[in-house]
């Protein structure tokens, strides 16, 4: 009977009225948020400024949330930069004026405008506005006892309560309830005076939604840490080709701000082979490349490296190497075309990535020869399997064969998977200015603007069959390889995403499927003459709320205990009292009946138990659990007696 | 017959199940036979039974996940909306009256999945991964339970709709009529039939999450008692607890106009309409949630990137955050009710434009739809 809780003197302290209230708030079961009512925080200076408290209401976040949908819904209709660069190059150009509109509002860089950020960033306010005083509050509420104990009018306006008639005294029966609800694992009040306590369950809602709110600012956090100290890139590599991790050798690099070239490894990789299968419909199946990685493990002789590992990176199988991943992207053709002047100086010996083009199994690629003057750009088409229609096959197909476009037309891709068959490169030169410091361009494209062109298609087969441009350049494509493109990545706050995810779920699981229920419990020694109104209550059932509860306040039972001597040893006998509102009122019935038949020993209830519950969430369920807790309640009395009747 | 060929011919029969469930719902409204509820309860079951072994046959036959492409990712999802309809609201009586809505929208899913068919074939290598079992799974549960919820805050608005308009018509009559107090013996004694804005049966639980829990005791311990005086005083609690105005009219005439007109709408009461929206979006969202971050993690697997702001990926987060407002809403007080159901109805038009804008129209690396 000792209190299992310190801290009890704040809750005893408190004034009586408010305590008064504070219960018919709890009982009234509609308050959702004010589980306790607390004492008031303070006020703070600036929580008087005015504004504040639309800066914490729940209003103001709704609002939030909807103009940030509203805002992530932009980006369906406007291209991005981050995910579409080419579409929104394309609308530049088609649109210019309005581009410069919606450049200016950042329409183009939604989640990283101004106004984006300040959407959420007034969010995450309210929301730590709303979290810090809540947590605050749900770390009183583990320390503190919890609601006031109620008066015995009150309980019947509960939704389960039940009065028992125990053959105990009260300090055993307050310790067998003690023990019997530590067991169904209520946190526990403290026993006042009038011995009333309340316990409770279910903290992990308010716990678990406190987690999963909190848990965004992990999140946040985690991708913070990844855009200062990480890194992204993406490297095409050709089959046999050496790559060596620095900074220069990326086609495309976005380094975190705080991520410098001295964080790169400086390992070497080499990409011994690329593989592509496909079904039988003509869909990719798979695609791998197989490398190794070279790696100065031992700090030997200076750019001594090693091989430590061989590895296939494939789709959803990516290379982990020293915090650097590598995941397989996408896949092409990379045909290495050489190029000599009339007096056969190479002018141009390289690997030259081609990509799908618009036709089914076609491939295109840019060849730039800028020492040239005038600059000279080719463009390629590559055919892995080709079919080259007779001039009379073609014609049907299209009336007018003009310039060298009637190649193309004669080009025909063979159906099915993208393998080499009878593979033909076929170049359109262009003459005059690549505009490579005055046009927008990356070295896949060629700006035909300031070029005159097509002037000739010259077409070369693999077995080295060569074609010579009329200006006397002669195209060779000796050689046809797989490229394989790989994005790299370092990223550093990974797993500080990963724990925010877990915890969100979490969090929010609980906040969800947990009810938080509360019980009053109030064990008094039984009146002399109260136990017959008792018995007769039991009968009725529905004057429950009619009995008067004794006016004046019970007798403290510390003082009873004398009440002990009195302890019955022949029988074990309850009787009990159910609201109406209880599923187990008949079944009570049923088992006092049969204590009465099995015993017919006098009933010396000492002991008036009652419990009322109350849930807040999920009231279904809590009927049940409540029925549960006080058939098992029963049965430990039971047992008790039994055990009290054997010694 | 293969069994691709199998999968097709149940699905058809499938769909053809449904539209007779929601004709039998239309006949059962329309007549009220316990036939009608029938034919449609057996309806919807086999329809059921037809669709699962039709998505179980692609499953089958190709060894994998029966959601590769939008056609099979659509019926998937229509199975889920009806796994819900006939678990949740087939089998309770205050509800069979939505069945017929549901399983239209499933129909229409399954329509649109019909008119985007592809032939099921094997997976691309950036879906051959486990998973895809786990994230599309996920987001079918998800979307399909989310989907229901919003159709069930659309019956919800409308039924509100019908109540204010009924108010409204009624404060206008009172206006001209004469008003006495109700005496018992005028109600007939069995689910008074004006009571339009809370049906008998679900009296006991809409006054328990209201929190009038005095008055439930009462009223329960009155009908336990059964007796005859305990029914009429249910019924004078009920007028009294229940805000329809009719309680204080005592024409006669009137209440059989009144009752008449309130059958019109057959749906169920707004409350409880309103916990069912609640209950699956309670359900869902941290399905839906759950969904998303595992694609997260099957992103930075496959993509490299956990995030990318890819269409859908955007599409799922303002979802996602559509259906969390729901959730903070329905707990505000000015945004209970009306405004929240107003939320959710802008999550399921999210979610359909999910389903076919962003699959179809945009192109980014959830293009899987197959055309």
């Amino acid at each position: 009977m000792t209190p299992t809780r310190a801290g009890s003197t704040s809750s005893t302290k408190k004034d009586p009225e408010k305590d008064q209230q504070t219960t018919t708030e709890a009982g009234s079961g509609n308050n959702t948020h004010n589980f306790d009512a607390l004492p008031p925080v303070p006020m703070k200076a600036f929580a008087k400024l005015p504004g504040w408290k639309a800066l914490r209401s729940m209003r103001t976040a709704i609002w939030l949330l909807l103009a940030l949908a509203t805002a992530t819904f932009i980006p369906t209709w406007v291209p991005q930069r981050i995910t579409n660069q080419t579409k929104v190059q394309e609308f530049a150009e088609d649109h210019p004026s309005w581009f410069q509109a919606f450049d200016r509002l950042r329409l183009f860089d939604v989640f990283d405008s101004w106004w984006y950020v300040g959407i959420y960033g007034t969010l995450l306010f309210v929301l730590v506005n709303c979290l810090v005083p809540r947590t605050r509050n749900f770390f009183r509420q583990q320390k503190q006892a919890f609601a006031t104990p109620r008066e015995r009018k009150q309980f019947p306006s509960l939704p389960c309560h039940v009065e028992m008639q125990v053959p105990l005294s009260p300090e055993e029966t307050v310790s067998l309830l003690k023990k019997t609800l530590r067991s169904h694992r209520f946190r526990q009040g403290n026993l006042n005076t009038r011995g009333q306590w309340v316990a409770e369950k279910g903290h992990l809602r308010e716990g678990g939604s406190l987690v999963f709110h909190w848990s965004f600012f992990v999140l946040l956090l985690g991708m913070f840490f990844t855009r200062a100290f990480g890194f992204e890139g993406q490297v095409l590599l050709v089959e046999g080709e050496h790559w060596v991790d620095a900074p220069v050798n990326y086609d495309y690099y976005n380094p975190g701000r705080f991520f410098g070239p001295e964080d790169h490894r400086g390992f070497e990789i080499a990409h011994d082979s690329f593989e592509v299968r496909f079904f039988e419909n003509g869909g990719p199946a798979d695609f791998v490349s197989t490398v190794r990685v070279f790696d100065d493990t031992n700090n030997n002789a200076q750019g001594e490296k090693s091989q430590v590992l061989q590895k296939e990176i494939r789709v959803n199988n990516p290379l982990d190497y020293r915090g650097m991943k590598f995941y397989q992207i996408s896949w092409g053709w990379a045909i290495r075309v050489t190029i000599d002047d009339q007096n056969g100086k190479p002018l141009f010996d390289d690997w030259v990535p081609l990509f799908p083009g618009g036709a089914r199994n076609t491939w295109t690629g840019v060849v730039k020869l800028p020492s040239l003057s005038p600059q000279v750009g080719m463009e390629l088409f590559f055919f892995p399997d080709a079919l080259l229609l007779g001039e009379e096959e073609a014609a049907d197909l299209r009336g007018d064969f003009a310039g060298g476009e009637n190649l193309l037309i004669r080009l025909f891709a063979r159906p099915g998977p993208p393998t080499i068959g009878d593979a033909v490169l076929l170049a359109g030169e262009y003459a005059g200015d690549l505009g490579q410091n005055t046009l927008f361009q990356t070295v896949y494209d060629l700006r035909t603007e300031n070029m005159e062109g097509p002037l000739e298609y010259g077409l070369a087969r693999l077995s080295n069959t060569g074609y010579r441009f009329a200006d006397g350049l002669s195209l060779h494509a000796p050689e046809i390889r797989h490229y394989s493109v790989l994005r790299v990545k370092r990223d550093p706050g990974l797993w500080t995403v990963l724990i925010a995810a877990v915890l969100l779920m979490f969090g929010l699981t609980a906040s969800l499927y947990i009810s938080r229920r509360r019980l009053w419990i109030w064990v008094r020694p039984v009146e002399p003459d109260s136990s017959d109104t008792n018995t007769a209550t039991a009968a009725s059932g529905t004057d429950t709320k009619e009995t008067a509860a004794p006016r004046t306040p019970p007798p403290n039972h510390n003082s009873t205990p004398s009440q002990s001597g009195e302890k019955p040893t022949a029988t074990a006998t309850e009787s009990t009292t159910m609201s109406p509102a209880s599923p187990l009122s008949q079944r009570n019935d049923v088992l006092s009946q049969q204590h009465a038949t099995e015993a017919a020993a006098p009933r010396t209830p000492q002991t008036m138990v009652t419990l009322g519950g109350l849930a807040y969430q999920r009231k279904d369920a809590f009927e049940t659990e409540f029925t549960r807790l006080v058939k098992d309640l029963q049965a430990k009395l039971r047992s008790n007696q039994a055990h009290g009747n054997n010694t | 017959m293969s069994l691709l060929t199998f999968s097709d011919i149940s699905f058809w029969t499938a769909i053809t199940a449904y539209s007779l469930t929601v004709l039998a719902t239309f006949g059962h409204l329309a007549w009220k036979t316990k036939n009608w509820q029938r034919v449609s309860a057996i309806c919807a079951g086999s329809g059921l039974t037809a669709h699962l072994l039709s998505l179980g046959a692609i499953a089958l036959a190709l060894e994998r996940a029966p959601w590769g492409s939008l056609y099979e990712f659509l019926s998937a999802v229509s199975a889920l909306l009806m796994i819900v309809t006939v678990s949740q609201v087939l089998p309770k009586p205050e509800l069979t009256s939505i069945t017929g809505v549901l399983t239209g929208v499933a129909v229409m899913l399954m329509g649109i999945g019909a008119l985007l068919y592809a032939e099921p074939t094997d997976l691309q290598p950036a879906l051959q991964s486990g998973w895809l079992a786990i994230h599309v799974f996920l987001a079918i549960v998800g979307s399909g339970s989310l989907l229901s919820a919003a159709t069930v805050s659309f019956l919800y608005l409308r039924r509100l709709r019908y109540d204010e308009q009924t108010q409204k018509n009624l404060t206008d009559r009172r206006a001209d009529s004469p008003i006495t107090t109700a005496t018992a013996s005028a109600i007939p004694s069995e689910a008074p039939a004006f009571t339009a804005s809370v049906p008998d049966h679900t009296f006991h639980r809409s006054l328990v999450t209201e929190g009038n829990a005095s008055s439930v005791l009462l009223s329960r311990s009155l009908s336990a008692a059964a007796g005859k005086e305990a029914g009429t005083a249910l019924l004078e609690k009920n007028q009294r607890d229940t805000i329809d105005p009719t309680k204080e009219n005592t024409d006669n005439k009137q209440h059989t106009k009144e009752a008449v007109n309130a059958h019109k709408t057959r749906l169920p009461s707004a409350k409880r309409l309103d916990t069912l929206a609640h209950r699956l979006v309670t359900f869902s969202f941290p399905i839906w949630t759950l969904a998303v971050l595992m694609g997260a993690v099957w992103g930075e697997q496959a993509w490299g990137r956990y995030w990318g702001w890819d269409p859908k990926e955007t599409m799922s987060f303002i979802i996602w955050v559509l259906f969390a407002g729901y959730l903070h809403a329905r707990a505000t007080r000015g945004w209970k009710g009306k405004r929240s159901a107003v939320l959710a109805c802008w999550g399921g038009g999210a979610i359909l434009f999910n389903f076919l804008f962003v699959n179809l129209v945009i192109s980014g690396l959830h293009s899987y739809s197959g055309l």
